[in-house]
């Protein structure tokens, strides 16, 4: 449905935000692209739509080469920015039937066009209200109802969830594996990997302007090996229990976010008992130790982690 | 026929707008004011049954035609300085570029948004204008020929305001920028001129030859307080009042471009909006940088 290949863009500054990225997407895919902030994923969806235009690289959608042809790009594409766009003093009738006659639907049938796709995101009864005045669920749902006026074949979504409430966010999920059910192909950028990895049925994570790993998420989760880290929680003396840490030749590599620390350890069961005792006995006051299981999240942040560190080398 | 989708809209906007409101409800404001003032203060003067009031309403209509003159060069800068810009800081302009409008369509429904904001004021004012209608002289007509002069003026400001608003991201930045460029046409274009004229009459010398400041006349071309004036005196005058205050400036009987000035002036102002339009809808462009 949408490849791109060797997409390269530079702001004014001197690093690349996109660095030669690759991604593909197939047809009826739940597609979550993932990244920390600063990553290039808006960047990457603002190219795809039409709203910037990449230094090089090339873009297909359903089998057409459309990096030169953003008429035809912009045709087959709907996009939710990470901002709702909202005007005053319109109704969201009046909203959806200005973008459906924006997308060259006119009169009736953008009024036919604007009753079926809020029936489509499950929003009824709201068709006088101000679109100022909703509250941001149901803003973002509009926004959703806008992107499929022209009945996209792709979906874009750019970080759709922040701002909403978890209530709320599980919903707009459940709305949105619904439409992957209709058929809609749909990608959707987050920089949190647990709201896409229980939706999505494929996975790309991208690092400074680079796709570092993308694939189904099934394949993802088998090959992911058993180089997960043992998380400590300390309670005191952290330091302490760093430098017991490195000393250990079995460890390979620390990261430490408060108290909290997660040690690569490439041990037996026994000798993770050991460094257990190690730092009791040492007086630090551990109050959870446990390898972690095979997770997407870390090698999240193993990938996001190590392309950092060969940065700065 | 469709509607420019983008005009469509600002007009459903801007009826409930509380903004636009007070602009028209402060332009109706003074234009009574102004044809209250016609009427007392003239025919109280002159008394109700003189025949030399005839000339009254022509006045009146005068005064009030360069009001709204005026209130145009007030509104427009301002509304069509916003447009674009108010947009991006909304941040639906990027929602329409991905529609499939594109950047000169939404340019050109600004500027007719823009624009409607004359017939709003013009057609709101009637209840004032009508005070003159009484007395005969002004009809309908000449109403609605009035407007149609305020829009060629109109075209030029609000391309020079849309411009504005596309070049510069802040609104209030936009909006001051468009006066700015409005007050350099219509008062800069005067005051160069008539600095020729001043420098080259210090200078002296002959005291019979009359000062000229030569091609410097053109830049009245360039304005459009100017051009509204030159065609307003098709109107009330004898439509030759625009080349007579050349006349002032120097010889220009046999100049060609002063003999015609007033649709010269019309032509370059409208080519000149092209251009601003041109230029704006390219640098909205994203993919054209
Ligand atoms: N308009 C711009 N001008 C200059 N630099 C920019 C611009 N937009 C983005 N960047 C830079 O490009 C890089 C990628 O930004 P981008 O917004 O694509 O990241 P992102 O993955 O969407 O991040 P986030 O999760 O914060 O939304 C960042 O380093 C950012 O600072
Ligand atoms: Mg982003």
């Amino acid at each position: 449905m949408l490849r791109i290949e060797k997409l390269y863009k530079k702001y004014n500054r001197k690093e690349n935000a996109l660095d030669g990225l690759d991604l593909l997407v197939d047809k009826g895919e739940l597609y979550g692209f993932v990244g920390p902030n600063g990553a290039g994923k808006t960047t990457t969806l603002r190219i795809i739509t039409g709203l910037l235009k990449a230094d090089s690289g090339e873009i297909w959608l359903d089998g057409q080469r459309t990096t030169k042809d953003m008429k035809l790009q912009k045709s087959m594409i709907g996009y939710v920015p990470d901002f709702f766009g909202m005007y005053e003093n319109l109704t969201v009738m009046e909203y959806l039937e200005f973008f459906a006659a924006s997308y060259g639907i006119y009169q009736k049938a953008g009024t036919v066009r604007s009753y079926e796709v809020l029936e489509l995101v499950n929003l009824r009864g709201v068709e006088d209200v101000f679109v100022d005045e909703m509250s941001r669920g149901m803003q973002q749902r509009l926004c959703l109802a806008r992107a499929l006026l022209n009945r996209p074949r792709l979906l874009v979504l750019d970080e759709p969830s922040s701002g909403l409430d978890p209530r709320t966010r599980k919903e707009f999920q459940l709305l949105l594996q619904q439409l992957q059910k209709e058929g809609y192909t749909i990608l959707i950028s987050s920089h949190i990997l647990s709201e896409l990895s229980d939706m999505c049925t494929s996975i790309g994570i991208i690092n400074q302007g680079k796709m570092v790993l993308q694939g189904k998420i099934d394949h993802i989760m088998l090959s992911i090996d058993s180089s997960n880290p043992v998380r400590i929680t300390v309670l005191n003396k952290v330091e302490q229990a760093v430098r017991l840490l490195r000393a250990n030749p079995l460890v390979d590599r620390i990261s430490v976010e408060e108290n909290k620390i997660a040690a690569w350890f490439s041990g037996s069961r026994e000798e993770e008992a050991a460094l257990l005792r190690n730092l009791v006995e040492a007086g630090i006051l551990v109050s959870a130790f446990a390898r972690e299981q095979n997770s997407l999240e870390s090698l999240f942040f193993h990938l996001t982690d190590a392309a950092k560190e060969g940065e700065n080398v | 026929m469709n509607w420019n989708p983008v005009f469509e809209k600002e007009i459903k906007k801007n009826t409930r707008s509380v903004r636009i409101s007070w602009i028209v409800f402060g332009c109706n404001l003074l234009l009574g004011a102004i044809a209250l003032i016609c009427f007392f203060g003239e025919s109280s003067i002159r008394g109700y049954m003189t025949p030399a009031s005839y000339t009254m309403p022509m006045r009146c209509y005068m005064i009030m035609a360069y009001l709204l003159f005026f209130l145009m060069l007030l509104t427009i800068p301002l509304v069509a300085g916003a447009s674009i810009s108010l947009e991006r800081e909304k941040r639906t302009l990027d929602l329409l570029l991905t529609t499939h409008l594109n950047p000169w369509k939404i340019i050109i429904g600004k500027l007719e948004a823009s624009l409607s904001i004359i017939f709003v004021i013009a057609f709101s004012a009637m209840p004032a204008l009508s005070l003159i209608t009484v007395f005969g002289g002004v009809g309908l007509l000449d109403l609605l020929v009035l407007v149609a002069i305020l829009l060629v003026s109109g075209v030029f400001v609000g391309s020079i305001g849309i411009f504005c608003s596309v070049m510069f991201k802040r609104t209030t930045v936009a909006a001051l920028m468009s006066y700015l460029l409005v007050v350099i046409f219509v008062v800069g274009t005067i005051a160069v001129v008539a600095m020729g004229y001043y420098l080259q009459f210090l200078r002296g010398g002959d005291f019979w030859a009359a000062p000229d400041t030569g091609p410097w006349i053109y830049l009245f071309l360039l304005n459009p307080f100017l051009t509204f004036f030159g065609l307003l005196s098709h109107q009330l005058g004898s439509g030759r009042e625009l080349m007579m205050l050349c006349g002032l400036f120097g010889g220009y009987e046999r100049d060609w471009l002063v003999q015609h000035m007033v649709p010269m002036s019309v032509a370059i102002q409208l080519l000149l909006s092209v251009l601003f339009l041109v230029a704006a809808g390219r640098k909205l462009n994203p993919l054209k940088k």
